[in-house]
């Protein structure tokens, strides 16, 4: 018998006996389980491709997901969307007063610019919104189940919402100047595509990669932001400006070859297949390699994150 | 066919940032090597990281076993509480069943939709509307786009908020976020509804809306498991209770049983109810039967006996036993416990003074608290007998009557109390000095 001077005694803290997982006592009637699905947890490991299936039964999530980044990127602003036209116009601007002396006599300067800044920010504002994307959305990670793919895939969208908006200014831009597409704008939807395939590719590796390493989310805005100069945005094609050897390596920059090509397809002048080819090749690599790597560490976000 | 049947699910964690030392031990020397090779070590470490955050070589001591070999069956249409303190592994049991967080070892089968609500509100995001929100949430919850769209309008009506339903939720009270995003998962309509202490928050009038929601869903078949810190809704709501303690599996069976070994850290052997067993009979006792407590009535100032009682209000506690030999001097007590089992007043007969002198045979004390101040709630009590130097208990019997207190009654009505607030009231006089 315990004994205490104060008070009854506390009961003991003893280890309990184990109790296994004995049968209810009752069971009500559950709903018929033949048609549900079953779903099986345990730990996996190695790498995973995506799993289609299940993006396609969320598909309707995603579309939540990318309505409320789109929605509440401009919410309580007085221009609104306008900022998408806004953005690329200032930075084009800034560019066409200090540096049309690089401009081609051909292409009025301002619209050589403007067609590589759209493409130009489409790219980055993707690789920024969705490596940010798992991390700005802690609270779902760690609180709902749901294809985590997703997260990045709907922050992508943004840029692809602004860059669809910023794409009438070109139109218009382009009719001022009185410049007249050639046949080769038929390219440009694929260019674009092949450019959403490198940004979501390179954003789904990158957001993955910040959860992981979190240093890298101080590194990925300034990293984005000397890309600007990497790539064909605001100056000639590079073989013009700089060496040989540069036209060789730049394309290994997705962005660099489908920007120029964009530009080229825009403009109408000839595509110049090689930085397309390899720029194209580390677009569908990087979109590979983002995934393969989100998939493989995905699993271990809720705990580390 | 169990709806979910769980074998032997382990879950592990590190403690610390990757299970280093405490850095304010190390040499200097160490301290500046480290600032150097200990970011690239980092770097390499955790790119690539092993299976479930698992680095090659995890020291023992780092490891913090959250779930340790859990193993339980549920059936379809049971409604299961979940209990356990905090850290217990409730909650990371609930995340791997959601299939939020993958388990180290061991294996869950699940058979049907799960819907989960482990927070009010997920997703939500406050520059949306309510309408908004209700898609955004209720596809992040797993319903479809039309399924939303047919329950809209109940979901809105539910949550009481139709006025406010176009404008960003940023600008709703925290009651009626609440009542929105609880509404969204109550129109959920899964086989398998996981619900973690979501009852926490509300009023208490939407708190008992929440409540028969949950019970409606329970009455549709559906199978629920549900984690609460608060008994008395396990109790209300679950046949069954399943009880976690330090990551295992400790007890697992009726509510009323486990619920009792939860509060008491005893192991639990019957499935007597404190409303209506007699004292005398009650299960749980210690004591070395000199005398036993027959019963213990629990009764307003009129004497009139009582299951609830308002603030502030006089307790009358009639307190019988029964000597089976004479005792010299022995001290009467009531211990009152809250609902989570922590003791909140210990009442004694020798600290109001009663010099009872020999007992012996039947014997009856009555205790009177002038003013009972314990905060709404429900409480439990356990009555005792020891003799009169301390030393030894007679009969103690734990647990094994109810009360529910509430927030103050007649003149008083106007006076807001909230649980959240406090634990013990008493009356204040207040001036102007």
């Amino acid at each position: 018998m315990n004994t205490n001077r104060s008070a009854p005694p506390a009961p003991p803290d003893a280890p309990l006996l184990p109790v296994g997982g004995d049968p209810p006592a009752e069971v009500g009637n559950g709903p018929a389980v033949a048609d549900v699905p079953v779903r099986v947890i345990e730990a996996t490991k190695g790498w995973r491709l995506i799993d289609f299936g299940e993006l396609w039964r969320c598909r309707e999530l995603l579309y939540y997901l990318a309505l409320r980044d789109i929605k509440v990127r401009y919410k309580q602003t007085s221009l609104g969307a306008a900022w998408a036209v806004v953005k690329p116009l200032a930075v084009m601007l800034a560019f066409s007063i200090f540096f049309t002396r690089l401009a081609r006599p051909d292409t009025p300067y301002a619209l050589f610019a403007f067609a590589g800044l759209l493409p130009w920010m489409l790219f980055a504002e993707g690789v920024s919104a969705a490596s940010g994307s798992v991390l700005a959305n802690q609270h779902l990670v760690t609180k709902a189940s749901f294809p985590r793919l997703l997260l990045p895939l709907s922050a992508s969208t943004v840029a692809v919402v602004d860059f669809l908006i910023a794409s009438g200014v070109l139109v218009l831009l382009l009719a001022w100047f009185g410049v007249f597409p050639g046949w080769q704008i038929v390219f440009a939807p694929f260019l674009v595509l092949g450019l959403i395939c490198a940004s979501v590719g390179l954003g789904i590796l990158l957001s993955a990669l910040v959860v992981v390493v979190r240093d890298l989310r101080h590194a990925v805005p300034f990293v984005v932001q000397l890309g600007l100069f990497l790539t064909p945005t605001v100056y000639m094609p590079a073989d013009k400006v700089v060496s040989e050897t540069a036209a060789t390596w730049l394309p290994l920059n997705p962005a660099y070859g489908l920007i120029a090509n964009f530009r080229r397809s825009v403009l109408g002048e000839p595509l110049d297949l090689y930085s397309l080819a390899v720029s194209g090749t580390v677009a569908v690599l990087l979109l590979v390699v983002g995934c393969l790597y989100f998939r493989r560490v995905e699993r271990i976000f809720p705990d580390i994150i | 066919m169990p709806t979910i049947q769980v074998e032997n699910l382990s879950k592990l964690y590190l403690l610390g940032e990757h299970g280093r030392g405490t850095p304010e031990r190390r040499p200097v020397w160490a301290a500046v090597t480290g600032a150097v090779t200990g970011p690239a070590r980092r770097l390499f470490g955790r790119l690539a990281p092993g299976r479930n955050g698992r680095p090659a070589a995890p020291k023992p001591d780092n490891h913090l076993w959250a779930l340790k070999d859990v193993s339980f069956a549920i059936e379809p249409g049971e409604m299961v509480g979940f209990i356990g303190r905090n850290g217990s592994g409730k909650s990371t049991l609930l995340k791997i069943l959601t299939g939020i967080v993958e388990p180290t070892e061991g294996r869950a089968t699940i058979r049907g939709r799960v819907g989960s609500l482990l927070e009010v509100g997920t997703g939500f995001h406050p520059e949306l509307t309510g309408r908004e929100n209700v898609f955004l949430n209720g596809s992040i919850l797993g319903m479809g786009r039309k399924e939303i769209a047919r329950k809209f309008d109940e979901i809105v009506a539910f949550s009481e908020v139709e006025a406010f339903i176009d404008t960003p939720v940023k600008r709703y009270s925290s009651g009626m976020y609440v009542r929105l995003a609880f509404a969204v998962a109550a129109h959920l309509d899964p086989h398998i509804l996981i619900i973690d202490e979501v009852l926490a928050v509300g009023d208490g009038a939407f708190q008992r809306k929440c409540l028969e929601a949950m019970e409606r869903i329970a009455g549709t078949g559906c199978t629920v498991l549900f984690v609460s810190h608060a008994m008395e809704s396990v109790r209300h709501l679950c046949r069954r209770a399943i009880y976690l303690r330090s990551g295992r599996l400790v007890g697992d069976g009726p509510t009323a049983e486990v619920i009792h070994s939860y509060l008491t850290g005893s192991t639990a052997v019957t499935d007597q109810d404190p409303d209506t067993t007699p004292v005398g009979e009650w299960w749980d006792r210690q004591g070395n039967g000199q005398a036993r407590v027959v019963g213990l009535d629990i009764a307003d100032a009129a004497g009139r006996p009582v299951r609830r009682l308002p603030i502030g209000s006089t307790l009358r506690l009639t307190l019988h036993a029964e000597f089976s030999r004479p005792v010299v001097d022995p001290c009467f007590g009531v211990l009152i416990h809250n609902d989570e089992g922590q003791t909140i007043l210990d009442l004694r007969s020798f600290h109001g003074g009663l010099a009872s002198g020999r007992v012996e045979g039947r014997v009856s004390v009555e205790a009177t608290v002038d003013r009972l101040g314990l905060y709404p709630g429900h409480y439990r009590f356990s009555p005792w007998i020891c003799t009169g130097d301390m030393t030894e208990v007679l009969d103690w019997v734990v647990l094994c009557r109810n009360l529910e207190m509430l927030g103050f009654a007649g003149p008083d009505a106007d006076r807001q109390i909230d649980p959240s607030d406090g634990v013990y009231w008493a009356p204040s006089a207040w001036r102007v000095c």
